[in-house]
């Protein structure tokens, strides 16, 4: 079952660091670098390949990116901000 | 990889979430709001270096009691009273620990056509603004330009104010200006427009033209609540007003002290008030 940006997000890009929170109450918390690279890429397409396509955009191998992006799927999680379905 | 920043979000950030905010509170409570200034405003009429320090809406006046009921489920707390806001009555500060201020206008101060026959007007006219990903209903250009211009009315002396009508008011063509002296006309603003045109002595017969001559030019206290009564458009309005007059704004007491205030500065501010409005009056008989 994939994992998408809940519809209760709400998202401002500032330049390279974007911010979100879930709706009503927060937190907001911002993501810079790698961390708004991949919120950059669940915008696009969810969590399917993520792994992959961060892989592709940092230009290394997914072996490289994957326990990061895994954690940060982790963290965004919890926060409420992704849903599955 | 990927962690979440501590660093503190800029006000403008907050801003922006502020009017998320609000505006998935309205949703799920199916109430109408506009969202005015700041982020909601029109790109072609910000001044360059516009900042906002709070969310403002206008909340559909029949909806108003119901939303502030969904605001506080929300953990929003209210700073101050409608009748605390200003002359017009027409706003109350709400604080939310996450999203910061925001400014929930019950009325647009200048409009004389009943409030939710004026709501209607703009919400006519919406459209939406997407702020911080989310779809927030906004009035026209026009009604921005209109809402921008009856602000400056009755900000004396604010660059910042007058600056906004410099690029709104005074760089629309003629088209957009027609069709802003259409909604003048429309809600009944003549009086306070006429500030920014530079027109308002010639409303002097207007019962209206003394609380805007005092909130465009500044006045004694005396002056401001004659101005009220004045301006009040029925005798039970009026009567009200009166009663009031020499109660004493704690809402106002409690944020020039920065803490609550006792029952017993209430009551010393209760005779110092009269006092310091016949000071101001003297003043300004003698100046």
């Amino acid at each position: 079952m994939t994992r998408h940006i809940s519809p209760d997000v709400a998202i401002e890009w500032s330049g390279d660091q974007v911010w979100v929170a879930l709706l009503p109450a927060g937190p907001l918390v911002g993501f810079t670098g790698s961390g708004a690279l991949i919120w950059s890429l669940l915008e696009e397409g969810g969590d399917t390949d993520l792994v992959t396509r961060t892989a592709v955009e940092a230009g290394v191998e997914p072996s490289v990116v994957e326990a990061d992006v895994t954690e940060f799927l982790r963290q965004c999680t919890d926060l409420g901000l992704l849903t599955r379905g | 990889m990927g962690e979440s920043t501590m660093v503190e979000p800029p006000l403008t950030v907050r801003v922006a979430f502020a009017h998320a905010a609000l505006q998935h509170v309205a949703d799920r409570h199916g109430v109408d709001v506009l969202h005015i200034k700041g982020p909601a405003l029109d790109p072609q009429i910000v001044r360059p270096g516009r900042t906002s320090t709070d969310a403002d809406i206008v909340v559909r006046p029949s909806h108003l009691r119901h939303f502030i009921t969904a605001l506080r489920e929300a953990g929003w707390v209210q700073q101050e009273h409608f009748r605390s806001a200003s002359s017009f009555e027409h706003s109350a500060a709400f604080r939310h620990p996450e999203w910061g201020l925001a400014d929930v206008h019950r009325l647009i101060p200048g409009f004389t056509v009943p409030r939710e026959q004026a709501f209607d007007r703009l919400w006519t006219d919406r459209h939406d603004a997407t702020i911080a990903g989310r779809a927030c209903p906004v009035p026209s250009l026009p009604a921005q330009v209109l809402i921008i211009a009856l602000h400056a009315a009755r900000s004396p002396g604010s660059g910042r104010a007058d600056s906004d009508v410099e690029h709104s008011w005074g760089a629309a063509d003629n088209d957009l200006r027609d069709e802003v002296k259409g909604l003048v006309t429309a809600l009944g603003a003549e009086v306070p427009f006429s500030v920014v045109t530079g027109t308002l002595d010639e409303h002097r017969d207007d019962p209206q033209y003394l609380i805007w001559k005092v909130a465009s030019r500044g006045g004694t206290r005396l002056e401001e609540w004659r101005a009220r009564i004045k301006a009040a458009r029925t005798p039970a309005a009026k009567t009200v007003l009166v009663l009031r007059a020499p109660l004493v704004n704690v809402d106002h007491l409690r944020m020039v002290r920065g803490r609550p205030v006792t029952w017993w500065e209430i009551v010393v501010e209760f005779f110092a008030r009269p006092a310091r409005g016949l000071g101001e009056w003297w003043k300004a008989q003698r100046s």
